[in-house]
């Protein structure tokens, strides 16, 4: 039950590096299912570090149903990170009870068994293969029943079923709980699959290009002719678009719209 | 079809032979094993020992005794001497300043990796202290505090609590931020981040510590009880070398070195294979992982 007003002006690393974010502003109503699509470099993560609290703001305003975000975000966040990032000396189990102390053993063991890794939690996180892991990193964050659940690009390095199975949880969690979710993305199909909103990023520094909403009927399959047609009119719409340039937006350095 | 019954039992059964003998092949290769490591490492000790004692029995020395004679000067002190009040004396003096030490170490340690600022403020303070001779420390705690245990103490654990800390701050200079942002993002408690997230990260560095510190403190201990108390085991070997008792420094020096190795066994390696688990530090304690496969 919780509502996102981003507003970023510019955020950069350091004082004489270049801005990774440019000026930057959207919403994300409660429950709602946003993507964020972009080349690699334009502050996605970065981004999603700011909501989750971890990356200070510089100029601008991250707003948490209307309740300015400082320090760690007033409500319960999940964040699945790019790397599984668990905790190598604790076995699966104990790295979901990290996150939720008081969860009761069969609810880890159904949370396991819902990603597909039934009868693994007394395994170190070393002795599973790395999309093994990488699962038992989207359990933990499921685990938590999160009000907002934010993911870094969560499917990569997963073969096509556990993929396609971990993706109809996203969805099922989504559902269930009314989770607001912010989705990092390269992939359009995906992107497309599962969100009620699109925001394409430009190269860096990252700003909003276009912000589209998907009114297909869930559930909805990549091979769907719809699906396929929805995809080309986007993209003959508005050619350059996962390049991060698109026409009507005019660019300071030179490179852009260049060859 | 009865045939072909029989024929798969026999099969089953021979397979079943087959997997008993492979594992009775596999003990004995393991009990082989065994018998080797434990040659290894008997056969340099046999070694040392019987030069040690063609040596005393070529030199005949009354300061050089032989192996036979220093045994039975271990047994005699055993039996009828108070050896075992003494190293149990010692050994408490060890395990006590131990503890203080690694603490005080550890908690300075952790608190200078983590803040660069006192780092830099504490870093000459440490040089000095790393550099202090153990000598100085004993004589200025006994001549402030007086000749009793706590100034014994205190001084054993000052002289260790420097090379704790330099090993401990290394450690907590590079704790992965990856893994406190997991805490941070989840909201862990502070206490639960602490034991289950960030302090893991150092065990492999504490225990290095620990490693070096428990050879160091008991030589410390043992200044420390040569010059200001009248019990435990470098007392003891004080009031020997008064009287020339060379088989009796010996003795004692044995049978404390074999605590030690006692400890090392009983608790250093156990420690170590926790630590281990998961395998997450890929250098030196590693070694002993139970999931690295191999022996």
């Amino acid at each position: 039950m919780v509502n996102l007003k981003i507003a970023i002006e510019r955020k950069s690393y350091a004082k004489n590096m270049p801005d990774v974010l440019g000026p930057l502003a959207f919403n994300v109503s409660q429950g709602e299912f946003v993507s964020l699509v972009g080349p690699s470099g334009t502050g996605k993560s970065t981004l999603l570090n700011m909501i989750a609290g971890l990356e200070p703001i510089q100029d601008g305003s991250i707003r948490f149903n209307d309740q300015l975000l400082a320090g760690s975000p007033p409500c319960k966040l999940s964040y699945i990170f790019q790397q599984p990032r668990l905790m190598p000396w604790l076995i699966v189990a104990d790295n979901l009870r990290l996150v939720m102390p008081d969860s009761a053993p069969f609810e880890i063991e159904k949370m396991l068994d819902k990603v597909g890794l039934k009868g693994k939690s007394d395994c170190y996180p070393k002795q599973l293969s790395g999309g093994m892991q990488r699962r038992v990193s989207i359990a933990r964050a499921f685990l938590t029943r999160p009000d907002v659940l934010l993911l870094d690009e969560p499917f990569i390095s997963l073969d096509a079923p556990n993929a396609h199975r971990l993706r109809s949880l996203l969805v099922e969690l989504w559902l269930e709980h009314k989770t607001t979710v912010v989705f990092v993305t390269h992939d359009l199909n995906e992107a497309i699959q599962l969100s009620d909103r699109i925001i394409f990023l430009s190269s860096s520094p990252g700003t909003v290009l276009l912000d589209k909403e998907v009114d297909l009927p869930r559930p909805r399959a990549d091979e769907d002719i719809h699906f396929q047609n929805w995809k080309k009119h986007l993209l003959s719409q508005n050619p350059g678009l996962l390049e991060g340039q698109a026409d009507g937006i005019e660019y300071e350095s030179f490179s852009g719209g260049f060859i | 079809m009865r045939h072909s019954h029989s024929r798969t039992f026999q099969g089953r059964d021979l397979e079943k032979l087959k997997t008993e003998s492979e594992t009775e092949s596999n003990q004995t290769s393991k009990v082989k094993v065994m018998s080797l490591s434990l040659l290894r490492w008997l056969i340099p000790l046999g070694v040392i020992l019987l030069g040690w004692q063609c040596t005393a029995l070529f030199l005949a020395s009354d300061n050089v005794p032989s192996v036979v004679q220093v045994f039975s000067s271990l047994q005699s002190h055993l039996v009828n001497g108070d050896m075992l009040y003494h190293l149990m004396v010692t050994l408490y003096r060890v395990a006590l300043s131990f503890c203080i030490a690694m603490f005080f170490g550890v908690m300075i340690g952790i608190v200078m990796g983590a803040f660069p600022r006192l780092n830099e403020a504490g870093d000459s303070l440490l040089v000095i202290a790393l550099n202090v001779p153990a000598l100085v420390t004993i004589i200025l705690c006994y001549v402030w505090f007086g000749l009793v245990e706590a100034a014994a103490i205190t001084a054993v654990a000052i002289n260790k609590i420097p090379t704790v800390i330099v090993m401990v701050r290394e450690g907590a200079r590079v704790v992965d931020r990856d893994l406190l942002q997991v805490a941070q993002v989840f909201k862990v408690s502070p206490f639960r981040c602490f034991f289950k997230v960030y302090l893991p990260q150092l065990y492999p560095f504490i225990m290095a510590s620990a490693r070096s510190g428990l050879s160091l403190i008991w030589k410390v201990v043992l200044v420390v009880e040569l010059l200001g108390r009248s019990d435990g085991v470098g007392f003891q070997l004080g009031t020997f070398f008064h009287f020339f008792d060379i088989a009796s420094i010996l003795a004692y020096t044995l049978a404390f070195a074999a605590i030690i190795l006692v400890i090392e066994g009983l608790l250093m390696r156990p420690l170590d294979r926790y630590i281990a688990r998961g395998n997450y530090n890929d250098s030196g304690a590693g070694d002993n992982g139970r999931y690295k496969g191999g022996l």
